[in-house]
């Protein structure tokens, strides 16, 4: 063990100045340019019908291609603008998107739909880039990088304030609200139960099997074969042998438990969190300074004193890190639920693509997406904390 | 007292069924209150030896007496409570703070939380960490010396008169290595520990053991007191292990005031009592002197080192 050495000062400007964040900022900069010459808004007549392209303003455009250039040139010389500068232009992407809703909206009967196009979406994923690039550079100071999340606060005053709500897919949500809200509840409710299946069964296991080498294969093994297997393939394999459980043992049917519905749902999703829960519970738990394990047992541990006071502290972030990854996993698998009726937001985006409409879609799916960063950085920030507090880099 | 009598572990290897030996009829008395240096090339069974001691590994023949009472009539985790443990690994917690680590066999054994705070606050200061900057650090925070001192202030935590270390030292560089030894001599000298040291460093075993037991293929090749095997080695192994520059290695571990005599210091070189005999030989050959003035801490004369105390003692 030799003392932490301290990081020697950042200097911002050389590390902007390195080659791979330029071409971040030039990423971000040119998709941001590329934005403002798209279209960014379509009109149409009803939720299902063809409709018009809408273009920017010439004054927002060029205000946004002078962003757009501002963000790669500036990276150079004032690397400390730059989080500010990737949030403003984050911000002004939600903005303009609650702006030429409602302008394309104006004087349009109740039933017609304006919805984002091409350049809104090219632009925040440019300006989201640019966001990306400024926390890359790793500015010492603490204030300057808080300002790349100033596109937070504009989003949660656009959308409380209802700026927002003349884009089409909060047209569809409300429409839909109570659907919504029971969907992003049973999506919600598909993941924790997963998930807390897979910790209540994979934890012990992995405990079990961390001092048993031969099983811990067998056990990996099978856990591995399970993952390999596609995730729809998963869930039509399970219709048919719970179909005939429910069928065979009518108790369990009371149960709720069927060939269709939330039964196979929640089977397939615990088989799938179970992989990464035990891979790296056995990792963590193995991975435990020896050093340590044979210290506490020399100094008079029992086996069960070693393993809470030593072992499962010392094992626990390693171990939160893989139930992370299988939360993250199953919130994408939880949207595929509704294939065999268990609802979620899979819902949305099932009666969209069966409909053709892109605001059902985007009404399941951004959710989703959401739903699974949320979750990450949950779990993440709960890492941080345990690692944190218990002194290890 | 510890007492091994015939003691002896045997592996059996699974496959072929051949049978070996890591220790192999081995009976030794380990005096109360000194150090006792287990000594040996590496795999010569010390490890196992030592750890047949607080039952981390169970022998397959013979007995260990702990103050006249066989060790298997306790439960393991009682026996290692009463016996400090020390390892090359060091094996902090790394969760814990220091003051924690440090109180981890107290707290097992069920003392009052006030009190063994107090008490891993006096062994901090015991080992020469100050508490007041030490006690709330992570292990990830300390030197490997820092560490260390830590590691024997966890295994001194509950007064155990017995302490096994394994290779304490070991991990740490010559500079680390030296001042930590220095340290751990003057805390034996205090507090008079019956120690088991396990070393490979024949420089180690010289320097803090008052008994050395010099192990070969898991059986005793000699045991006695470092100058015993230094001048009277009993085979040609335990001649060739020590090496040809034993003696001049002996003084290395012997101060200038553990030779001095009482005597007239008047106008002779002066060195201080601290130094080892082998760096005053030094001393004397340069100065061209027969005899020297040897300092106490406060820059006293303490008595003179003569030529012919050091050709007594090599
Ligand atoms: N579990 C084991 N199975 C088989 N052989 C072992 C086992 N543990 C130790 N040994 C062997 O016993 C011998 C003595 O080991 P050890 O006591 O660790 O040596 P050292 O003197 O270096 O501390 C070595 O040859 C080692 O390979
Ligand atoms: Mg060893």
């Amino acid at each position: 063990m030799t003392p932490s050495t301290l990081s020697p000062e950042v200097k911002p400007r050389r590390l902007a100045a390195q080659p791979d964040v330029q071409l971040i900022f030039w990423l971000g900069g040119m998709l941001m340019l590329v934005a403002c010459f798209l279209p960014w808004a379509l009109l149409r007549p009803n939720r299902l019908a063809a409709g018009v392209y809408q273009n920017l303003p010439v004054a927002w455009m060029v205000l946004g291609a002078v962003l757009a250039l501002a963000v790669p040139l500036s990276a150079r010389v004032l690397p400390r603008i730059m989080p500010l500068l990737g949030g403003t232009a984050l911000a002004l992407g939600f903005y303009l998107l609650g702006a030429r809703m409602t302008a394309a909206m104006l004087d349009q009967p109740e039933i017609a739909r304006a919805s984002a196009s091409s350049g809104l979406w090219v632009w925040l994923l440019g300006a989201g880039i640019a966001v990306y690039g400024a926390g890359q550079i790793g500015l010492p100071e603490r204030f300057w990088s808080w300002l790349a999340w100033l596109w937070l606060p504009v989003l949660i005053v656009l959308a409380l304030t209802g700026q927002l709500a003349a884009w089409s897919v909060l047209r569809e949500l409300d429409a839909q609200q109570a659907r919504f809200l029971q969907e992003v509840g049973q999506h919600l409710k598909l993941v924790l139960t997963g998930l807390g299946l897979a910790v209540l069964i994979g934890a012990p296991l992995a405990v079990w099997v961390s001092r048993r080498p031969r099983a811990a294969e067998a056990v990996l093994g099978f856990a591995n074969g399970i993952q390999t297997i596609p995730s729809l393939a998963l869930l039509g394999l399970l219709i048919a042998p719970l179909g005939a459980l429910a069928n065979a043992l009518p108790f369990l049917r009371q149960l709720g438990v069927s060939g269709i519905g939330t039964a196979p749902a929640l089977t397939a999703l615990t088989l799938y969190a179970l992989l990464p829960v035990l891979r790296n519970g056995l990792v963590a738990l193995r991975g435990v300074s020896p050093g340590a394990l044979d210290a506490a047992r020399g100094m008079g541990m029992t086996d069960n004193q070693r393993f809470w006071r030593v072992q499962l502290p010392l094992a626990l972030p390693v171990w939160l890190s893989g139930i992370r990854q299988a939360a993250v996993l199953l919130v994408g698998v939880a949207s595929i639920a509704q294939l065999i009726g268990a609802g979620g937001l899979g819902y949305f985006i099932f009666s969209g693509l069966q409909t053709a409409a892109s605001d059902l879609i985007l009404l399941g799916a951004i959710p989703a997406a959401l739903l699974a960063i949320g979750v990450d950085a949950l779990l993440r920030g709960l890492e941080v904390l345990l690692t944190r507090q218990w002194g290890r880099a | 007292m510890i007492e091994l009598q015939h003691l002896e572990k045997k592996y059996v290897n699974e496959t072929s069924g051949e049978i070996f030996y890591a220790v192999k009829d081995l009976s030794l008395v380990f005096p109360d209150g000194k150090i006792t240096a287990l000594l040996g090339p590496s795999g010569c069974g010390k490890t196992t030896t030592l750890r047949m001691i607080n039952r981390l590994i169970e022998p397959t023949g013979g007995q260990i007496l702990l103050d006249g009472q066989d060790i298997m009539a306790q439960r393991p985790e009682d026996l290692r409570r009463q016996i400090g443990y020390v390892i090359q690994q060091i094996g902090l917690f790394p969760h814990l703070s220091v003051v924690q680590n440090v109180a981890t066999v107290p707290d097992l054994l069920g003392r009052p939380r006030a009190q063994t705070r107090e008490r891993a606050r006096e062994l901090l200061e015991l080992v020469g960490l100050e508490p007041g900057q030490f006690a709330d650090k992570h292990p990830h925070e300390l030197s490997g010396g820092q560490a260390q001192r830590v590691g024997v202030a966890r295994a001194l935590a509950a007064d155990p008169p017995v302490l096994l270390m394994d290779e304490p030292f070991g991990a740490l560089d010559p500079l680390a290595r030296d001042k930590l030894q220095e340290a751990f001599l003057d805390i034996q000298r205090r507090l008079q520990k019956t120690i088991v040291l396990v070393t490979h460093d024949i420089d180690e075993a010289l320097r803090l053991g008052d008994r050395v037991a010099l192990l070969t293929g898991g059986e005793l090749a000699q045991f006695g007191t470092p100058n015993d095997l230094v001048r009277h080695p009993e085979s040609e192994f335990v001649r060739q292990f020590l090496g040809e520059d034993a003696l001049l290695r002996q003084l290395a571990g012997l101060t200038a005031a553990q030779l001095a005599q009482p005597g007239d210091a008047t106008g002779l070189p002066q060195i201080s009592g601290t130094l080892n005999v082998r760096s005053a030989l030094s001393v004397m050959l340069g100065q061209r002197s027969d005899a020297l003035a040897v300092l106490d801490a406060h820059g006293q004369v303490q008595g003179v080192l003569t030529w012919q105390a050091l050709e007594e003692a090599g």
